[in-house]
């Protein structure tokens, strides 16, 4: 009986998901309602839009390109206990060092982009490490260093853009402050004809197999993870937690850097003021929706990539303000984060039906079996 | 006297089940006017449960309880106090920072207005009349537990019990507040009350029971007058098997493996909690620390282990002074450590047990193998402990937050036994373990001992240390009262300077 219980409320995560997707585009029809227009309309232009093409399809996945990376990035660090919040800073380094490399050194294309990709890394990681280090060695908590360390990363990508690496170095007078482009022989090839889908995507799609297979089947995974659920008896079992502590720091800021770099490597070749437009902050989120899963993560990225991506098409097809779009994505996120509060909602509800059942059923069979064997 | 007025609780066929488990089982159980029943049994064997349900705790799902032959259904404690059942818990159920009056009167003040004077002139009448000697104004925080305990008693008769329960009383006081408690009991009971004392410790149910009823798996096994009983014929009904006591030869003693001098440390509120210890246990010696909890026994602990800074003194392991210990050097120079507090120190709730059987092995063959691990010998290893210490799991690959606390320990316990081990520091090893499982644990240490390992045994259990220890040493406030050889040790005398009495000679 009791088993039987357990298994009835069981309510598989899968399932919520889709009620809170489901609840997300109720809330959000009712916005494009009192917007004035027609939500199946924009639901379907948004879809339809997002598909029709494999040109299309090719922008939909480079939007989920850097959730997935920086995502990747935060997720790996939450899991060993590093509260990352400053994949934006991270994006930024890496996407620097992307650009640096890729103007002033000159190599032959598959050197020059693997180059880059390692510096990539390691100054995205470099980065995240200064407030690995100083959580491990002072105890100083990550939480406030990596998000003061976005500013800094924030105001040194202005330096470059105004100063040093500007349009202006050439000769040409910028029209708006962005920064000179990137050598074609450090640009990211592209993987499909006709689309503008690039080496990033497949890093996106495949790392975090990667990163799965080194939490749950590495020693060093292993560390990770025991130094993130309980330090304490990590330490007493013997696992070097300030090493553990700066090693996840480094993991995570290069994902993230990472992220920049195939920002810069596939899309953007060159950098102009809020060239990351809050990618590090989203991609909080996106590893949260996952789950801290690195697949689950992959799969949440896809999910913003797409909401995103179909919503700027869902504007213009139904002719609604960017600002109401805005609101619907965050709708539409809020939605899905509360994912986790619905389902013990719902299995309250449930328990209290079952509760009472099960009442009705114990109050009719008083006189008779006796309910203990 | 007829049959019936001399009973003073008749509990019949009392069933009582939890999700997953029935926790009392058809049970009879009855006390006579006058006498000290013995309840006991191993953990989870539904001790607790019965009298939880006898002081209107817990409501049965079938079964009849009678009061001095009256038919009584208890919705809370209140109403079986009404019919003079009072129940003394193991954690004591007193406010702080209230004085002991206050403590006592509490809930059952009877008006709205409170005479303290009337109730103080009770409580000192109580005390004299028992010799349970308290100050009636004394603030509760201020008390020591054995005085707490007395507050708690005092409590009961305050509210006319008549019959007294008490679970596992004696856990928390020195041997000679264990002698003075006893001495109340035996008076009380002089006086026409009746007494249900909840106990695993054999010795303990032959001193005070005048009859002695075992529990195992929540059915009776049966009830034994005291002259029928004795050790092993209770163990053998507790456990449902013979016991082998353990031989513990004296084994070739080695080098130093542990050596401490004059060592000082804090404890969590930076108070000294270790003064001045020096001690020294040699490969192949279990040294037994006695002493009551919170006498810096945790702190000693914890810095071998390397976890907490000494503040003065030289720590030699192996001869050689470390001058940073931490966790993962002291494991690599083969340190073991059964923390006292296995649920936050030994095991991470949220992983598998077979993760948490190889926490502190992870680096090491056959359990990974550059870098990568192997899931293979990790499930093997992990399926020998469960077998071998018999944890009760569906699947070594089951999480496991989902074990009962015994079974946790028994995990963090044998993991740590299963590592090849210079120096293992024991804390309270065989503490909430059901007899099986302790006799096991205990014959596992020995087995080290007799491998050559040197041992820090830290016990309450003073049965344990005599039966194990080579030598045992005394704690008390931080510092090392004795150390004693153990065939030459005086348990009195331990008692004393567990209580921080030195004996003038």
């Amino acid at each position: 009986m009791i088993t039987t219980k357990s298994r009835r409320i069981d309510l598989s995560g899968f399932s919520i998901s889709i009620f809170s997707l489901a609840f997300g585009l109720f809330m959000g029809a009712i916005l494009i309602i009192i917007a004035d227009r027609d939500p199946i309309l924009g639901y379907y232009t948004m879809v339809e839009s997002s598909l029709s093409t494999p040109q299309r399809i090719g922008e939909m996945v480079i939007k989920i390109t850097p959730f997935a990376l920086a995502g990747l990035g935060i997720a790996i660090g939450f899991k060993g206990g590093y509260w990352n919040i400053g994949a934006e800073g991270q994006i930024i380094i890496g996407a620097l060092s992307a650009l640096g490399l890729g103007y002033f050194i000159n190599l032959p294309q598959p050197l020059h982009v693997t180059v880059i990709m390692i510096v990539g890394l390691i100054t995205g990681g470099g980065w995240s490490l200064i407030s690995g280090i100083l959580k491990a060695k002072l105890g100083v908590n990550e939480v406030l260093t990596t998000l003061m360390l976005n500013y800094v990363a924030v105001w040194l990508s202005e330096y470059f853009i105004v100063g040093p690496w500007s349009i202006a170095i050439t000769g040409e007078t910028p029209v708006f402050a962005r920064t000179v482009a990137i050598l074609d022989s450090a640009k990211f090839p592209k993987i499909f004809p006709g689309t503008r889908a690039h080496l990033g995507v497949i890093m996106a799609m495949l790392l975090p197999f990667v990163i799965y297979y080194l939490l749950h089947r590495t020693a060093l995974g292993f560390k990770i993870r025991a130094v993130g659920e309980n330090p304490r008896a990590a330490r007493i079992a013997g696992i070097n937690v300030s090493k553990m502590i700066l090693t996840t720091s480094f993991m995570s800021g290069a994902l993230a850097g990472l992220a920049g770099v195939s920002e810069v490597l596939g899309v953007h070749f060159f950098l102009e003021r809020g060239f990351v437009e809050g990618y590090g902050y989203t991609s909080i989120a996106v590893a949260t929706l996952g789950g801290l899963h690195p697949i689950g993560t992959l799969l949440s990225a896809i999910f913003f990539g797409f909401l995103i991506n179909g919503a700027s098409y869902m504007q213009r097809g139904i002719n609604i303000p960017a600002t109401t779009v805005q609101v619907f994505i965050g709708l539409l996120i809020l939605s899905m984060l509360m994912a986790p509060i619905f389902k013990k909602y719902i299995i309250r509800l449930v328990m209290k039906e079952k509760r009472t059942k099960e009442i009705r059923i114990e109050q009719s069979g008083k006189n008779g079996l006796s309910i203990h064997n | 006297m007829d049959e019936e007025s001399r009973i003073s609780v008749l509990m019949k066929s009392i069933v009582k089940s939890f999700p997953g488990i029935l926790a009392n089982d058809n049970i009879d159980f009855d006390l006579r006017v006058g006498e000290i029943h013995c309840l006991i049994g191993e953990n989870g064997a539904g001790k607790s449960t019965l009298m939880n349900i006898l002081d209107g705790l817990y409501a049965p799902d079938d079964g009849e309880i009678f009061i001095y032959g009256k038919g009584v259904k208890f919705h809370s404690p209140r109403d079986a106090i009404n019919e003079g059942v009072g129940m003394i818990h193991q954690h004591f159920m007193l406010i702080p920072n209230l004085t002991v009056i206050e403590n006592i009167i509490l809930g059952f003040e009877g008006s709205k207005y409170i005479s303290l004077r009337k109730s103080a002139k009770k409580i000192s009448e109580f005390s004299s009349k028992y010799g349970l000697k308290i100050d009636p104004y004394a603030k509760v925080w201020h008390l020591s537990v054995g005085e707490q305990q007395r507050v708690e008693i005092i409590k009961t008769l305050y509210r006319n019990a008549k019959i007294l329960i008490l679970d596992e009383p004696t856990s928390v006081l020195t041997p000679e507040e264990v002698d003075n408690v006893f001495k109340i009991l035996k008076q009380l009971t002089t006086e026409g009350r009746s007494i249900i004392f909840i106990t695993h410790k054999i010795r303990e149910a032959l001193r005070i029971g005048d009859r002695i009823t075992v529990l195992r798996k929540g059915k009776v096994v049966g009830t034994i007058d005291k002259k029928e009983a004795d050790e092993n014929v209770i163990s053998e009904m507790m456990v449902g098997k013979k016991l082998t006591r353990i031989e513990v030869s004296k084994a070739e003693l080695g080098s130093k493996v542990l050596e401490l001098r004059n060592v000082y440390a804090l404890n969590d509120n930076k108070i000294l909690a270790l003064r001045d210890v020096s001690l020294d246990v040699r490969s192949g010696e279990i040294l037994g620390v006695a002493g009551v909890s919170g006498n810096g026994q945790k702190e000693l602990a914890e810095v071998i282990m390397g976890l907490r800074n000494r503040t003065k003194g030289e720590l030699f392991i192996n001869g050689t002074l470390t001058n940073k210990p931490s966790p993962d050097k002291m494991r690599e120079m083969g340190v073991g450590y059964i923390s006292e507090d296995r649920l936050n120190d030994s095991v991470i709730l949220n992983f598998t047990n077979a993760e948490n059987m190889i926490l502190d092995k992870i680096d090491s063959w056959p359990y990974s193998q550059r870098g990568i691990l192997k899931i293979n010998p990790i499930d093997k290893h992990a399926r020998e402990l469960i077998y071998a210490y018999d944890i009760q799991t569906d699947s070594p690959w089951k999480p496991t937050k989902t074990l009962s606390g015994g079974n946790i320990q028994k995990l963090s316990i044998s993991r740590e036994l299963s590592r090849k081990l210079k120096l293992l520091i024991a804390s309270h090893p065989t503490m909430g373990l059901d007899i099986a499982a302790t006799q096991y644990v205990r014959e596992k240490i020995v087995e080290k001992k007799k491998a050559g390992c040197a041992i820090l045994l830290i016990s309450e259990d003073l049965d344990e240390l005599l039966s194990l220890s080579d030598r045992i040493a005394v704690i008390y406030e931080g510092s090392i009262m004795r150390i004693f050889e153990s065939e030459k040790a005086d348990l009195k005398e331990i008692g004393l300077l567990m209580a921080g009495i030195k004996r003038m000679d």
